[in-house]
């Protein structure tokens, strides 16, 4: 968005608000705008699609406990403000006598900086350094039949206003790169992944080293000689990547407020219990630098922070946005955040991780007789009610009598998640922390960015193929 | 039309030669539940989308840029032209030939009530499903929304095609709680289909309730390698990323299709099509997304491969006539498609709906004939990896089948497995799901972008206890 219509998105949000406003008990208008290039090259193709501006305006009323929403790309004033006119007038379907708590209001205007925004790098840079890694994945070993580089950026603006009398804008740009060599040998094909990225500038992509790419070719080529996971219970030991999903999909969407309020969360008669040993800390950081899930202000005007949902193994707290903060008489903690303008507001993550303990991964290794590694996480899924979990890794290793032995390929990992929690006995040093970036579903739609990490945990759980 | 004449003007300005423009039109209402109450009524939520390609023919390649938008401003979209010719004259791709006009077969995919009245449509069925939610006391709603779409698509190109359709969508995802003793235990149904009478509420809100209160007794699984029959919903979310993935011309061009034509990749009873004419299902319509008639491809005939699909792309590369699989669809997880914001994706060859030829099984024959075994109704994400076709997920609402009868309720664990043939690096090959099949069901489903019936595999691994 330009000066101009960075000034017109705020002068069409306050509008609208004022036009609902005295009809309702609280009203709140966000005009987003997002560009962004899309560059992929495989062995066959290169694609470049820029999409020039995705922007629109989404209205929300709130009346007798229930909200209504509507929602347009037309962003001219007259048909906004009779749009918001009309949303105002609604009858509610059903009534309650919640009164949602007033916030104080406040004022922001800023864009997130990086060292390189990606909107002043021209689509051919990016394809030329899409091309120089694509090059070095290829050239790098024989076996390698495709490979696929693809780089994303996006730089997203939203401007908030509500019946309180805030006034916000920000400018967060992202910025992701994901490599995935394909190599075949005799007939079996496999594959490993490098995914980098998160809230930052094109900086990301040219301090990418050779020795990263060549290491992803190198460990894809190692899935060649990979056999199947064993089936069962064992030992686990999970990366930062795969600690950070768990983090999330397992935990974390259980400890989200509308849950809660829905009677859908396993974690209920847990809260204020212990469910892990003393030295593992889990928390919700939406003001982690670099992190894919950063932002400033969340999508309904509350300011972004670092919530800690398991403190010393003990549950400490549910992430909310307005509506279950008020139900449930706390404050909201920055959790309400929407697809985009077309889709619905949900207490959602932002940055989800394990906080470093004081293990060596040596020392995780070493004290295993039998067990599984997984490595480089490919997707999580959530059972918020009935405390179940699901993770895949792209790659794992046995573990036998203390030494890393033979690699494996896709792996499942599942487990009743309090049962999986008091089974983590060692959390690793903070030298291994990193955050991998995401998106993640409620339920089956509405992706949001994201980003999982922490550090090495070791555990228990059911393993299997992928 | 308005609208796009004014994106024809820039196109002829700028004297753009070879182009297509592919516009979306989107309405949207919705309704969402918290337990027995409407929580939000959401609508009109609107969306107008354009993606303009420029095609710029090389000496052996051909360069495509796309932009696309949703503002409508002639700055903007004078924008978007650049920035698409940027990447027509930046890209290499091996081939490409604009569509040209044709005459297209007749596809029902509108659904009249919902493009007449889809505001009331939505509130309804919310009453209704609250009305069938309410007859139980012991099975609960957690969260539920119901969705309507309306869309128009256009599609226009320098060759001088103009294609146009409607189509409607509706959209269902709730989630039913069992209490019992403080245990918990969870259906979580999805549904997406075309039209209002496609969503058969109550005949499916007693049985997903049924499966809520199983779950309280479910067990985990034992390890062990057993005959499974798979409901469609989970063979949905699974052929279209495996068994499709590898029946892509594309895939053959990267050299990374698993499949050569005239080769047995199934038993002899699997017979498998994509057929994108195929009235109300998810992936039909009378085009594709680059304007090709929509038609019948048989993949693989009694364990037979027989054909590959093609998008403009493709068929140019290999000489042949387009199938009709131009598709704006993300490139993997394609059970689940984002109807609202298609515009914006370069087409790629991808299939439109996986239809499994029907068996002649009764389930509750392909149960009675099961001496051991799992019933899977539901996993928890159901997704596998396209390359080497290997899937696995947590088992969230299954039983287990002993001399022929349902029995103890499964939760927990997992299923394993390759859908397609395994091959070692010595050339040793373990067979895949596919080549295991040993019943068909005579009934089929629409779950997501396949047309599928109930199909029993044998020897499938469970991990669990």
């Amino acid at each position: 968005m330009n000066e101009n219509s960075s000034d017109e998105a705020k002068e069409l949000s306050i509008k609208a608000v004022e036009a609902m406003e005295k009809s309702v008990e609280y009203a709140d208008v966000l005009c987003e705008n997002a560009e962004g290039v899309r560059v992929a090259k495989d062995n066959a193709e290169e694609r470049v699609s820029t999409p020039a501006s995705f922007q629109g305006v989404v209205l929300r009323a709130y009346k007798m406990g229930q909200w209504r929403e509507a929602s347009t790309y037309d962003l001219s004033a007259p048909h906004v403000v009779e749009m918001a006119r009309e949303l105002a007038r609604f009858e509610p379907l059903s009534r309650n006598s919640l009164k949602l708590q007033e916030l104080r209001p406040w004022k922001l205007d800023t864009e997130l900086n990086v060292k390189i925004n990606p909107s002043e790098v021209d689509v051919e840079e990016k394809l030329k350094h899409v091309r120089r890694i694509h090059n070095e994945v290829v050239s790098h070993d024989k076996r390698v039949v495709n490979a696929r580089v693809f780089y994303s950026d996006t730089v997203l603006e939203r401007v908030l206003a509500n019946s309180e009398g805030s006034e916000l804008r920000q400018v967060v740009p992202r910025i992701s790169l994901q490599i995935s060599p394909i190599v075949r040998e005799s007939g079996k094909m496999d594959y490993d992944y490098l995914s980098i990225g998160g809230t930052g500038g094109f900086e990301v992509v040219e301090n990418l080293e050779e020795k990263a790419v060549k290491e992803t070719v190198d460990s894809s080529v190692s899935l060649l000689k990979a056999s199947a996971p064993p089936s069962g219970h064992f030992k686990v030991i999970l990366d930062p990547g795969m600690a950070g999903t768990f983090a999330h999909e397992s935990f974390g969407h259980g400890c989200e407020a509308d849950q809660i309020v829905r009677k859908r969360s396993y974690l209920v008669p847990y809260f204020g219990k212990r469910l892990g040993f003393e030295k593992l800390n889990i928390c919700d950081d939406g003001t982690l630098p670099g992190g894919n899930g950063s932002f400033l202000f969340d999508d309904e005007g509350v300011r972004s922070k670092k919530n800690y949902i398991l403190e010393s193994g003990i549950l400490k707290g549910f992430l909310h946005e307005r509506y279950s903060a008020s139900l449930m008489k706390t404050e909201p903690t920055g959790n309400g955040r929407r697809e985009n303008f077309l889709r619905k507001l949900f207490v959602r993550m932002t940055n989800t991780y394990v906080e470093p303990g004081d293990y060596s991964l040596d020392e995780m290794i070493e004290e295993i007789d039998y067990g599984v590694m997984f490595v480089h996480s490919f997707s999580g899924m959530e059972d918020p009610l009935a405390g179940g979990m699901e993770l895949k890794s792209k790659k794992g290793y046995v573990i036998e009598k203390g030494k890393v032995g033979r690699v494996l390929s896709m792996l499942t990992l599942s487990e009743n998640v309090p049962d999986f929690i008091a089974s983590i006995d060692a959390v690793g040093k903070k030298e291994q922390f990193y955050m991998e970036q995401g998106t993640c579903g409620k339920g089956h739609e509405d992706l949001v960015p994201v980003g999982d990490g922490g550090v090495y945990i070791r555990a228990e759980a059911v393993v299997g193929q992928g | 039309m308005n609208e796009i004449n004014s994106i024809l003007k820039i196109l002829k300005e700028e004297r753009i030669r070879q182009w297509d423009i592919y516009v979306e039109n989107v309405e949207e209402y919705d309704v969402q539940l918290r337990n027995f109450d409407v929580e939000t009524v959401r609508g009109p939520n609107t969306n107008s989308g354009y993606a303009i390609r420029v095609i710029r023919p090389q000496d052996k390649k051909v360069g495509i840029g796309i932009g696309s938008g949703n503002s409508w401003r002639p700055a903007n979209i004078k924008r978007c032209l650049e920035t698409a010719s940027i990447g027509a004259r930046i890209t290499e791709y091996p081939g490409y030939g604009l569509t040209k006009p044709a005459k297209y077969p007749t596809v029902k995919i509108a659904d009249s009530k919902i493009t007449s009245d889809a505001e009331s449509v939505v509130k309804d069925k919310a009453e209704e499903l609250i009305s069938l939610l309410r007859k139980s006391r012991t099975v609960l709603p957690t969260f539920g929304k119901i969705r309507t779409y309306n869309v128009s698509t256009v599609i226009l190109n320098s060759e001088g095609l103009h294609a146009e359709k409607k189509e409607t969508f509706l959209y269902i995802e709730l989630a039913l709680k069992a209490e019992q003793e403080g245990k918990l235990a969870e259906y979580w149904p999805m549904r997406f289909v075309r039209r209002t009478d496609d969503l058969h509420l109550e005949e499916e809100i007693p049985r997903w309730m049924k499966l809520a209160e199983d779950t309280l007794k479910a067990k985990v699984p034992k390890t062990m390698k057993t005959a499974v029959i798979f409901h469609p919903q989970i063979l949905g979310n699974i052929l279209p990323d495996t068994l499709g993935f590898h029946s892509l011309g594309s895939s053959v061009f990267r050299g990374i299709s698993k499949f050569t034509k005239g080769e047995q990749v199934g038993s002899r009873e699997l017979t498998v099509h994509d057929d994108g004419a195929f009235d109300f299902a998810l992936g039909s319509s009378p085009f594709d997304d680059e304007g090709t008639p929509q038609s019948r491809t048989t993949l693989i005939e009694n364990g037979i491969h027989k054909s590959f699909l093609y998008d403009a792309m493709y068929a140019a590369v290999f000489n042949v006539d387009s199938t009709g699989n131009g598709q704006k669809l993300p490139a993997f997880s394609l059970a689940f498609t984002r109807v609202d914001l298609k515009y914006a994706m370069l087409p790629a060859v991808q299939p439109t709906n996986i239809v499994v030829e029907q068996g002649d099984m009764v389930l509750d024959e392909m149960i009675e004939t099961t001496k051991q075994g799992v019933y899977l109704e539901q996993l928890s994400s159901a997704s596998s990896d396209p390359v080497t076709t290997s899937f696995g997920s947590e088992i969230r609402n299954a039983y287990l089948i002993k001399k022929g009868e349902l029995s103890t309720p499964l939760k927990g664990g997992q299923i394993n497995g390759f859908l397609l043939d395994k091959h070692d690096t010595k050339g040793h090959k373990t067979s895949g799901l596919l080549n295991q099949i040993s019943g068909i069901s005579e009934k089929a489903q629409i779950s997501g972008r396949c047309i599928t019936p109930y199909i029993r595999f044998d020897e499938v691994q469970i991990a669990g206890n």
